[in-house]
């Protein structure tokens, strides 16, 4: 069978000179950063391997607020216990802290844990390593805390059900967790890049609300000598859309406590600091998105049978486990599913355990025929 | 059964018998109306 001219890939080709393409500049505008970069030269990232430099006015050469001189006489978010400050905080700021959002005891339950594990995997030539940072992934499978904190349970993070209703508030109610990681900074580590944890949508950048929330658990002191995260406070609020971003203030180190709590809203410009002191510096992290979006960890693979054994249905809701008509249908199960905790109409927990438990049939090919054609009968497991 | 096919060799077949809660009456008159056509 020949497919008509037109279809091929030659024709296709001559067609597309000059052709109107109506998305294509803004596809490839290369935005926010472009402008970001453009109106703000000092953000721009050392490149690995050289020297970083001080005194010139670099993104990272900063401090905390109350001694950097843009910054200390602004009222900016500290550590409170009170939701309705980190309500207005949070909108006006792009960020709001927690004090001691995990308890004395919590906090070190959750530092002894990632160390030990990060050192386990260093140990065993497992880590993933960059030269800046250690990342432990996948958190869920590696310590009953951790399943824990996603599920907000006050046994171990105190401020669970305070960062609930935020979240809640912020994002709407079915929310979904995108990632819970640990990342690792190293002594004398190079920064990270600013950057906006919801950049991966980029360049498409919607103004009403952010669709990532970051919940960052801090475990231990941080100032200007770690480093803790850097961060340009309301810089959620500066893209100008199609203009991109202006010139911008500068960044701040986070100041905070361990135990402490971040969240920040996903358009936040941030990224991790020099760490000058000669200790690693840990934080663990847990992104929570719109449920419609394609999770940082693969949550339905990642998991392990164990922890879904003893799962919530809350937490499976949250991790990904409710089908609905427009996400993660399989076979067409869940088309009927509302994409709430528990609806039977589309809980694919049932799915993973049957693949779990081996030889799951999927529907292929199926004619009226069959028989006619004298295919081989086939009986049910 | 359509031929030698037996439904219950897929997963999604007992998985939905198993689970879903909207298979009512209605949803079988339906599946009825549809066959007969």
């Amino acid at each position: 069978m020949t497919a008509p001219q037109e279809f091929t890939a030659e024709a296709i080709e001559a067609a597309s000179a000059n052709a109107f393409t109506p998305y294509r500049d803004f596809l490839a505008s290369g935005e926010p950063y472009r402008s970001l970069l453009e109106n703000n030269p000092w953000m721009k990232a050392p490149s690995a391997g050289s020297e970083l430099e001080w005194g010139k006015g670099w993104y990272y050469d900063t401090t905390v607020a109350r001694k950097h001189p843009s910054w200390c006489d602004i009222a900016l978010p500290r550590a409170t216990k009170d939701i309705t400050q980190m309500r207005r905080d949070l909108f006006e700021w792009g960020y709001c802290l927690i004090e001691a959002g995990v308890s004395e005891e919590q906090c070190a339950r959750l530092h002894d844990r990632v160390a030990d594990q990060a050192a386990a995997e260093r140990a065993l030539g497992i880590a993933h390593l960059s030269p800046a940072q250690q990342h432990v992934w996948s958190l869920v499978n590696k310590g009953a805390d951790f399943v824990r904190c996603m599920d907000f349970d006050t046994e171990a993070v105190q401020a669970g059900p305070v960062i609930e209703r935020l979240l809640d508030e912020t994002l709407g109610r079915s929310w979904n967790h995108f990632s819970f990681i640990s990342n690792i900074s190293f002594p004398g580590c190079h920064p990270q890049g600013l950057h906006q944890d919801q950049s991966f949508i980029a360049p498409y950048n919607p103004p009403e609300a952010p669709i990532l929330v970051n919940t960052v658990y801090i475990l231990q002191d941080v100032n200007e000598v770690n480093g803790g995260t850097l961060l340009v406070p309301a810089s959620h609020k500066m893209n100008r859309g199609a203009d991109g971003f202006g010139p911008l203030p500068p960044a701040i180190n986070l100041e905070a406590n361990a135990g402490d709590i971040l969240l920040m809203d996903g358009r936040v410009l941030h990224g991790g600091a020099v760490n000058r002191s000669d200790k690693l510096r840990y934080i663990i992290t847990n992104s929570t998105v719109k449920p419609w979006i394609r999770q940082q960890e693969d949550f339905l693979l990642t998991i392990s049978s164990e922890v879904l054994a003893n799962a919530s249905e809350k937490f499976l809701m949250r991790v990904g486990f409710q089908a609905t008509a427009v996400r993660s249908m399989v076979e067409g199960y869940g088309y009927r599913g509302n994409g709430r905790s528990g609806d039977p109409n589309g809980s694919l927990i049932n799915v993973r355990r049957a693949i779990d438990d081996g030889g799951y049939r999927h529907i292929g090919p199926l004619s009226m025929d069959d028989r006619r054609r004298g295919h081989p009968p086939v009986h049910p497991r | 059964m359509i031929g030698d096919v037996d439904i219950r060799q897929f997963t999604l077949a007992k998985i939905q018998r198993e689970n879903e809660d909207y298979r009512t009456e209605r949803y079988m008159a339906l599946l009825n109306q549809i066959s007969a056509s």
